[in-house]
């Protein structure tokens, strides 16, 4: 230590300064100091954390989406649709924001269905199709003309297809017959019975094309023989065996592919086996390989034609065994009762090369569901209140004839014909075009922004709604397990010694038993709703509170300024709620608002398990249900995903946030 | 320290007992719900089931006090049946007595019937092991490398495009990124399976058909990865030691590799340990939505079905799992940072 003494010598004036190598200015030299008022305003906790939450910008857009959902939710309480009710008329509407025109966002549906050439329109009647409006096939009116676009590939099949066209009819060898040293193998082709009536017809034709390709076959089946055969004299007989008459033999192409020949004369051979009545006949093919079994013949029409001048009805006979549709042959299961095909051969009914061409073309499913439907049934009392309103005339209910709009050109009246009517036990029903939305009395169709889901639920109120649920539960099971970790982690965690090991060992079983377990068994017991899942949730989720609680009474327990108050006399409450829990509470508040969204993600993810709630409108119970249509209407899936992910994105940003903003250790850290 | 772990096991054993003990009750006081449908021989025959299994007892004459299950008089016979539920304290000491002598942890009813649900268990465990280990080789060193790249740029363009993709990813439930990635993977664009190869498909399926349950499960402890190391290194770096090793002449990268990685991986290790015992019990929609044969579903299956004795074994399963990790977790706490001793004494 210094014994010197240093000498203080007091300035008397300012030129003693001059000398010195620094520059000193005074400083209030001559003022009086007093204390003065603070220049900036004592600010709060809240206020502080207010500002320094404010700067975190990520956290702010976090709230305010929160903030944006949480006002959407509850206004969905005031959308005109119904969450509860299901509507099946309108199930599985697409998203639709403007007028159909080209397919984005506007009520249409894209289909692909086989193209018919003739119609020059897709073929609607499908057995797979899309039961939209409650009809098996799709409606006409609904395809937007210009939208169809061909599939310039066709498709080919080997066996018969609605509506292919084209293509031969593909016989193959499959009998073997021995003849001596040689085998070989063997088919026929018959017609069913045809009435002859060689008393009037003259002129019989047979012309048949076999048709062949090049390099396909191993081998080819070769024509025979063609025979009429199978005579018989009535029309029960079922024996075919009485002589039949070859009409031709040993068929043999002249470049040894297509076969096209005409068998001219078959009333004169006829006449020369001494038949000239009406009598039954078929006609027969037989056609013969040489070598292996996988050789086919392939048939592209068969026609029997008589003259001009034969009557009508043999006309038509031989009409039905004529075919040049292939196609057609194959799939014709005959509409008579004996239920005897027109063409047999054995084997399957195989064709080759017959081919359909795929369009796709776009669907206005709104005016399928909500524009005029054909074949509506009406009650009498119905068409009597839309006489009422003034918007249709009937004179006679039991004359159809005499029902009249009022003003053609308006739209009002949802009964815009009527096509007949029925009487059953005095109830009349007037079968007719209907328009829908007004049937329903609306004044427009409709527009779901995001379609119906398969109950005809509107998305977006749907979304809304089940995130109302969703935060309600969320929100009310948060702050009771706040309460409850309260309590339980001040008590454990200010008394601390044997109190705390006893509280600590219950919270250890209690936390150990799997959350799923204790999940299931009150779902099982007490039934699956909201309620179930809230009490689940209480029973276990204050331990995370009340761990954090106690973390933060063992942290600021021992601080000088609780040791001063209790010196001071403060009790235990006051020291409790004056001086440690506000300075734990950051970190618990931030706690307790993380646990919101871990509680709706945890039931969303149980609903869609299956485990969770059923038929409540909850996220889980919507995604799960739409998940099998995510590839025909994947919009049913994406916007609940969406919106669910954005509310934990912008809960995390909040929280963050939220955490540093409550954590006073750093005040003034920044600038 | 042997001392310490004893006794943690000891404790952890403990609660194992009591926990399924505590199950164990609570689950056989439901209900017994009888089949479905009026036909009378498929309840008998269920009836016939449990009374084998020891759920149900049945006498021929009605017993006074007890609550009549259901009664049955079989077809040509004379004599009624009744049945009634097995006190749950008798089930309960013959199950005991089944685990403690033979390792008997009973037989699946439905699940997969006939076999034992010891069977059951080891037969799903190579496939979620092995999906889990694959996950943990990939996703750790994944989210070390992000999260380190993170921090060291941080506030930088790099830092706030990870953090953001962490953040996104982290928030979108698992589910919803599996069915989209299932969705865009396998059916548009048939890249890979949609389902989990059967053992009779190629290998080249078997192979494929593990990315996307590897990159599922991966993708969610790469996200925790990444954050917590980032936060880690963050805070290493505004370190002291940091800033003596700087001015003492080191170059920014011997820095940072010689001192402040290391310090910032000391709390990797119990949290890889912690993910691994996660994903084993968390991987349940993905094994449902995949087709995986799996431990996680087999959990959710067992409970649908009402088949306890799988749901039993499969929860003794990942209790003794996640304490036996808790106690790992403490002990690693002790080895990797000397400064730490848990249940030290002052």
């Amino acid at each position: 230590m210094e014994n010197e003494e240093k000498k203080i010598v007091p300035v008397e004036n300012e030129e003693q300064f001059d000398a010195c190598d620094f520059e000193f200015v005074h400083h209030e030299k001559n003022d009086k100091i007093h204390d003065e008022e603070f220049k900036t305003k004592p600010t709060t906790f809240a206020k502080d954390a207010l500002k320094r939450f404010a700067k975190n910008k990520a956290s702010v857009v976090g709230a305010v989406i929160i903030g944006i959902l949480l006002i959407g939710s509850f206004a969905s309480m005031l959308s005109p649709y119904d969450v509860e009710a299901v509507y099946m008329d309108r199930v599985r509407l697409p998203p639709k924001v403007r007028e159909a025109s080209n397919g984005f966002w506007d009520g249409t549906v894209k289909y692909t269905r086989v193209y018919d050439p003739d119609t020059q329109f897709p073929v609607l009647e499908d057995e797979n199709s899309d039961d939209i409006s409650g009809d098996n096939a799709l409606n006409a009116d609904c395809v937007l003309a210009d939208s169809i676009w061909l599939d310039p590939e066709l498709h080919y099949y080997s066996e018969a297809v609605p509506h292919g066209k084209g293509g031969y009819y593909r016989l193959r060898a499959d009998k073997t017959i021995e003849d001596g040293a040689t085998s070989y193998f063997f088919n026929n082709f018959t017609s069913k019975k045809v009435k002859f009536d060689i008393t009037q017809a003259d002129d019989l034709k047979l012309s048949v094309t076999f048709g062949g390709e090049d390099g396909l076959f191993e081998d080819k089946l070769v024509p025979v023989n063609i025979w009429l055969c199978g005579l018989v004299d009535n029309d029960y007989g079922a024996n075919d065996q009485i002589t039949p008459i070859l009409l031709g033999e040993n068929l043999i192409s002249p470049d040894g592919n297509d076969f096209t020949f005409n068998v001219d004369d078959i009333a004169a051979k006829m006449a020369a086996a001494g038949l000239n009545k009406i009598f039954y006949a078929r006609i027969r093919f037989e056609f013969q390989a040489s070598s292996n079994v996988s050789s086919y013949i392939l048939v592209k029409n068969v026609k029997l034609t008589c003259a001009d001048t034969s009557s009508d009805t043999l006309k038509q006979r031989l009409n039905e065994v004529s075919f040049d549709d292939p196609n057609w042959l194959a799939r014709y299961t005959t509409p008579d009762k004996y239920t005897e095909r027109y063409w047999q051969s054995s084997a399957q009914r195989l064709v080759h090369k017959v081919y359909t061409q795929q369009c796709t073309f776009l669907y206005d499913s709104y005016r399928d569901v909500f524009g005029v439907r054909n074949a509506f049934v009406i009650g009498k009392s119905i068409l009597q209140s839309y006489i009422e309103k003034g918007w249709c005339t009937m004179s006679d209910f039991d004359d159809i004839s005499t029902f009249k709009l009022t003003s053609p050109d308006s739209l009002d009246c949802p009964l815009r014909s009527i096509e007949s009517l029925q009487i059953y036990d005095g109830v009349y029903q007037y079968t007719g075009h209907v328009l829908y939305y007004r049937y329903l009395d609306l004044n427009g169709a409709p527009s779901y922004i995001f379609g119906t889901d398969a109950k005809g639920r509107d998305m977006v109120t749907l979304a809304l709604s089940c995130l109302k649920n969703s935060l309600l539960l969320a929100i009310i099971t948060s702050g009771i397990c706040l309460a409850i970790g309260l309590v339980w982690g001040s008590v454990s965690g200010y008394f601390g010694g044997n109190v705390d090991l006893i509280m600590e060992r219950i919270t250890d079983i209690l936390s150990g038993v799997p959350w799923i377990v204790v999940m299931t068994l009150a779902m099982l017991s007490l039934g699956r709703n909201y309620l179930t899942f809230g009490i689940a949730v209480c029973l276990t989720g204050w331990i995370g509170t009340s761990s954090r609680t106690r973390t933060q009474f063992y942290r600021f327990k021992g601080r000088e300024y609780v040791l001063a108050s209790r010196t001071l006399g403060a009790s235990d409450g006051r020291l409790i709620f004056r001086h440690i829990l506000p300075n734990g509470l950051g970190t618990i508040v931030t706690g307790s608002v993380l646990m919101i969204p871990s509680t709706i993600f945890s039931e969303a993810t149980l609903s869609y398990l299956g485990l969770g709630l059923q038929g409540t409108a909850s996220f889980g119970v919507v995604l799960s249900e739409n998940q099998a249509n995510l590839s025909s209407r994947p919009m049913l899936v994406i916007f609940p995903a969406i919106i669910v992910s954005l509310l934990m994105i912008s809960f995390n940003l909040f929280g963050n946030g939220l955490r540093d903003a409550l954590n006073p250790t750093l005040k003034g850290g920044e600038q | 320290m042997g001392k310490y772990i004893l006794k943690r096991l000891a404790l952890a054993v403990v609660t194992l007992f009591i926990i399924l003990s505590l199950t164990f009750i609570l689950i056989k006081l439901l209900r017994i719900e009888l089949p479905l449908g009026g036909d009378q021989k498929a309840v008998f025959s269920y009836m016939e089931n449990q009374v084998h299994l020891g759920y149900v007892e049945s006498f021929t004459s009605p017993i006074e006090g007890r609550d009549l299950l259901w009664q049955y008089t079989p077809t040509g016979q004379k004599n009624t049946l009744y049945y009634y539920v097995t006190p749950v304290m008798k089930q309960y000491i013959r199950w005991l007595g089944n685990i403690v002598t033979r390792w008997d942890w009973g037989t699946s009813l439905y699940v997969a019937p006939n076999r034992t649900a010891i069977e059951i268990i080891m037969g799903r465990l190579p496939v979620s092991m092995s999906l889990n280990i694959i996950s943990v080789i990939f996703s750790v060193p994944l989210g070390i490398f992000l999260g380190i790249v993170a921090a060291l740029n941080k506030n930088k363009p790099v830092d706030h495009f990870i953090s953001t993709f962490v953040m996104i990813f982290i928030s979108i439930p698992s589910f919803i990124l599996i069915t989209f990635s299932v969705w865009i993977l396998a059916y548009q664009l048939n890249w890979l399976p949609s389902q989990w190869a059967k053992p009779t498909d190629p290998d080249a399926t078997k192979v494929l058909s593990y990315i996307i349950p590897v990159f599922a499960l991966s993708f969610g402890s790469v996200c925790g990865y990444c954050r917590f190391v980032r936060a880690e290194l963050c805070e290493v770096m505004e370190s002291e030691y940091l800033l003596l090793a700087r001015t003492k002449g080191l170059t920014k990268r011997q820095a940072i590799i010689r001192h402040a990685l290391r310090n910032a991986m000391v709390p990797i290790v119990p949290a890889i340990l912690a993910e691994f015992i996660g994903i084993l019990g968390g991987s349940t929609i993905l094994e449902r939505l995949y087709g995986i044969p799996g431990i996680g579903g087999l959990f959710y299956d067992s409970l649908n079905k009402k088949d306890w004795s799988v749901l039993f074994v499969d929860m003794a399963l990942f209790t003794t799992i996640s304490l036996v990790s808790g106690v790992f977790l403490d002990l690693s706490y002790g080895l990797i940072d000397p400064r730490i001793r848990m249940g030290a004494k002052k």
